[in-house]
């Protein structure tokens, strides 16, 4: 940019030496003016765009991603902190007004792939594969599996999960992980030795 | 806040005014069923309603249905007493399902368009509801067509941002 700048600013020198500054700032303005105007205004049977806000509010998840594809303006509308803030209030809400909507459970059992050893205080075998199963009051009484996530051997031991808005944070001996079930995002928070995991696991939890 | 409603619209119930469409057709409704529109309330509340309201933003038929959808809904904010004219919620869930379900564009965006303009939050809700649930499982390109958005990133920045939420995609 500032490069561009100084080019412009010559050639805007050479032709109008007077007043070269103003006349790029004048016409810098007004092409970004120009291109607000032509997202806001693709057509005239579109909404205005407190109304799309509106409805991108009452979209799942799912959809609410593939909708970043549509353009820029969605995209960063998507993208923002207070949208995804209000966006998590909203389904909340109409989950609960909804009064077919049974309460669900999010289940993810460890399992250890050998024997505990008598002397260890902790199990040192967790299975590197996590799963997230999802059972609700209104299917018959199977768990269907939303995720799957293998690590291949990345820790030995998970301590205590904890989970909020629906992340769940997964402490374990090597790493701390956040796990985004719904969209099945991973996250490597932050690498911590195990105790440290350890105690910011508890720590959460309570 | 039912309540509160329903103590503001019994005693002018009875009283009637008259709506006018863009292209001059005229509806007359009770007050206690224009003002579920909190634009047309605070009119009333104002006390210029005399010579009719005009509404030059609302379409005829598009009121037409929103006159009807407000006297269904008239029953939710008066007093639970009157079941003669309160209609039941089942009737009322029937109701707003069979209006929902007959709605598609560009119909649908002008019923939206009015309900935000006459500011009737229920109707607002179940029609940006609407359009959420009929944008389920369309890809990209078929919601810039429904909404008349031009896709304004190059061909490398839609793969990055696919390639991104690519679990989206799958189905």
């Amino acid at each position: 940019m500032d490069v561009i700048a100084t080019k412009n600013n010559k050639k805007a020198i050479d032709r109008n030496p007077q007043e070269p500054t103003t006349t790029l700032i004048k016409t810098y303005k007004r092409r970004k003016r120009r291109r607000v105007q032509r997202h806001c205004h693709p057509g005239a049977s579109s909404l205005p765009n407190e109304l799309v806000y509106e409805i991108l509010l009452r979209l799942p998840v799912k959809t609410l991603s593939r909708s970043k594809s549509v353009c820029r303006a969605w995209r960063a509308t998507i993208s923002n902190l207070s949208f995804i803030t209000t966006h998590l209030k909203q389904q909340q809400q109409s989950a609960v007004s909804r009064h077919e909507q049974k309460p669900s459970f999010l289940i993810t059992p460890h399992t250890l792939d050998s024997m505990i050893d008598d002397k260890e205080p902790w199990p040192t075998t967790f299975s590197n594969i996590i799963t997230f199963y999802r059972w609700q009051e209104t299917e018959q009484d199977d768990a269907h599996l939303v995720r799957a996530t293998n690590l291949h051997g990345e820790f030995r031991s998970v301590y205590g999960m904890s989970h909020c808005d629906g992340l769940v944070m997964f402490p374990t001996n090597t790493r701390l992980y956040v796990f985004n079930p719904a969209t099945g995002k991973g996250d490597v928070l932050k690498l911590l030795d195990g105790q440290k995991a350890k105690r910011a696991g508890s720590r959460l939890q309570a | 806040m039912a309540a509160a409603a329903a103590e503001a619209t019994i005693d002018g119930g009875g009283k009637m005014i008259i709506l006018i469409s863009a292209d001059g057709k005229r509806f007359e409704v009770t007050e206690a069923v224009a003002s579920q529109s909190q634009l047309i309330s605070n009119m009333i509340e104002d006390d210029c309603t005399e010579n009719g309201v005009r509404l030059p933003n609302v379409d005829g038929d598009i009121l037409t249905m929103v006159v009807d959808y407000c006297n269904m809904h008239a029953g939710d904010a008066a007093a639970d007493g009157d079941t003669t004219k309160a209609s039941s919620t089942e009737e009322l869930k029937k109701f707003d399902a069979e209006l929902v379900q007959a709605l598609e564009n560009p119909v649908l965006f002008k019923l939206i368009l009015a309900a935000n303009f006459l500011n009737i939050k229920s109707l607002l809700d179940m029609t940006c509801q609407r359009v959420a649930d009929m944008m389920s499982g369309k890809t990209p390109e078929q919601m810039r067509e429904t909404f008349s958005i031009e896709n304004d990133f190059t061909p490398e920045e839609e793969a990055a941002i696919r390639q991104e939420n690519a679990w989206a995609f799958d189905d």
